[in-house]
């Protein structure tokens, strides 16, 4: 139908800008939101900081054991590990409903559709960077101290973003058409985290399992994202592959975008 | 004169996926037949698409263009495409078939309480109505000072709005919907608000916000409403432009295929 529209494809592209250029309504809202949910608890959003923390102590000291490693090796990539992967999981999961639970919202007032999209990620970075705090406690009580390599994170964070963004959009495009598709997109992501080297080094898998890792795109996003932190340089065919995973996943993304922009509205 | 908005020969069909065509079908075998014939007398005609999905026709062929200090009134019965055409003159639902022309900022005003949050305070509402508005930081740093004066609820603005008395939200929330101006105004029943004291203030604000904008578009149930605030008036039923011309004469056609069902 209109799916290499040139009429479309510029929509679209003009949705992107002017979603991002409105950045005061996703900005406002997304901390609004976040407010909403902590009102008049003690702690606020820090509860997920705790909640966060104490899964990944317990965690650690039981897989520690289990996977014979020192724990004040495994610990701070374990935090890491959860706090990247909480941050895909989110986005992507809310992503997927960022259209249909806004129903109400879109058919008030004529927005850039990216503006929902936006506030999903805008709302999850907040939560990362609550929750990266178990990793700077982790590693400062095991003595892994900032090295050059966390110049490589803005880098590791800016795919990570982008391809939760992709991710997110194609998800929630979906979501609006297929109803099955938020129910569908949980389900992966509760496979695809013993699929991806979260809680373990793709290393400790024999060479033949860690094909499945290997070939798992996710797998690539999360070392890029991860692996400063932990005083690591990943090898440049990593970047490139990760590089590469966000292109692909753009175009499939935008390309589902002026399909489907127009029709939002009618099926939210 | 300016034109503001057009719509040229604009169909709007929704598709209902949930709809079971079964139970559908004595409708969709009679369209067929005769495409004259009302079925109901609510709503649009139901189709069937290409791919077998059930569609309603919400809006079908409308063509009319407005210009500057047109105040239009719409009429029409429940399920005639009132909203269905203020939303599209808004911009949401874009057509497949036809074409809308808009120039000038569209403020659709469906619902005041949009974005309502009930643990947020006054201040903060304004903030979030405001983004969802899409005023700037700066536009909002403005507006601000002019919208507390006006709703006049002094302390209570640092309140959790769920604190409020409805009449008293409905002054908060009016007080920021209407300080926003805008070239093409949108409603979809006329807003009002407040007790007897308010109500004169509110009906000041009111004219001078409705003043300030070049075109009204008011879907109104109202007579009076549509009497006092527009100068023309449509008819729809069942997503066709029936008339289109002075408020008295549209509401007398109103009143003729009312009682003519």
């Amino acid at each position: 139908m209109n799916f290499l529209n040139a009429r479309q494809m510029v929509l679209a592209a003009r949705d992107l800008a002017e979603g991002t250029r409105k950045w005061p309504t996703w900005y406002v809202l997304g901390l609004s939101e976040l407010r909403q949910r902590y009102r008049r608890s003690v702690a606020g959003p820090f509860w997920l900081t705790m909640s966060m923390g104490i899964q990944a102590l317990i965690m650690g000291f039981v897989l520690s054991f289990l996977f014979r490693i020192d724990v004040e090796r495994y610990l701070p990539f374990l935090c890491i590990s959860l706090v990247t992967w909480t941050f895909l999981n989110t986005a992507v999961n809310e992503g997927a409903t960022c259209f249909t639970s806004m129903s109400a919202v879109i058919l008030q007032v004529k927005r850039p559709f990216w503006i929902y999209v936006m506030l999903v990620l805008w709302r999850n970075a907040l939560i990362y960077a609550h929750t990266v705090v178990i990793f700077i406690v982790a590693a400062l009580v095991y003595g892994l101290l900032p090295s050059l390599t966390y110049a490589l994170i803005p880098a590791g964070l800016a795919l990570l973003l982008l391809n939760a963004a992709w991710m997110a959009l194609a998800a929630g495009l979906l979501s609006a058409r297929f109803r099955d598709v938020p129910m569908l997109v949980q389900n992966a992501f509760t496979v695809l985290v013993w699929l991806t080297p979260i809680y373990y080094h793709a290393d400790q898998l024999g060479s033949k399992v860690r094909l499945i890792t290997d070939l798992n795109p996710l797998t690539y996003i999360v070392e890029v994202a991860r692996a400063p932190f932990l005083n690591e340089i990943p090898p440049p065919h990593i970047w490139f592959i990760a590089v590469g995973i966000t292109l692909c996943g753009w175009a499939f993304a935008f390309a589902l975008f002026v399909r489907s922009r127009a029709r939002i509205a009618y099926w939210v | 004169m300016k034109q503001r908005i057009a719509f040229r020969n604009v169909t709007i069909d929704f598709p209902i996926y949930d709809a079971n065509a079964r139970s559908l079908k004595r409708s969709l075998v009679l369209d067929k037949v005769s495409n004259f014939v009302s079925r109901t007398s609510v709503g649009g005609n139901f189709h069937r698409d290409r791919q077998g999905v059930v569609t309603v026709r919400a809006l079908d062929g409308i063509d009319f263009r407005l210009e500057d200090g047109d105040r239009v009134a719409i009429l029409g019965h429940n399920g005639s495409g009132k909203t269905t055409m203020l939303r599209v003159a808004a911009g949401i639902y874009e057509p497949v078939t036809g074409e809308v022309v808009a120039h000038g900022r569209v403020m659709p005003l469906f619902n005041m309480m949009e974005g309502l949050a009930p643990d947020a305070s006054g201040v903060e509402m304004i903030r979030v109505r405001g983004s969802l508005l899409g005023l700037t930081e700066q536009d909002m740093e403005e507006k601000t000072a002019e919208i507390l004066e006006f709703c006049d609820l002094g302390d209570y603005i640092e309140m959790p709005v769920r604190t409020y008395s409805t009449g008293m939200l409905v002054r908060l929330m009016f007080a920021i919907t209407t300080a926003v101006e805008s070239e093409i105004l949108i409603m979809d029943e006329f807003i009002g608000a407040g007790d007897a004291a308010f109500f004169e203030r509110a009906q000041l604000r009111l004219k001078k916000f409705v003043g300030k904008a070049s075109v009204l578009l008011l879907a109104t149930h109202n007579p009076s409403v549509a009497r006092e605030w527009c100068n023309k008036a449509m008819l729809l039923s069942h997503g066709r432009l029936m008339e289109f011309g002075k408020v008295e004469e549209v509401q007398a056609a109103y009143e003729r295929l009312a009682h003519a069902q």
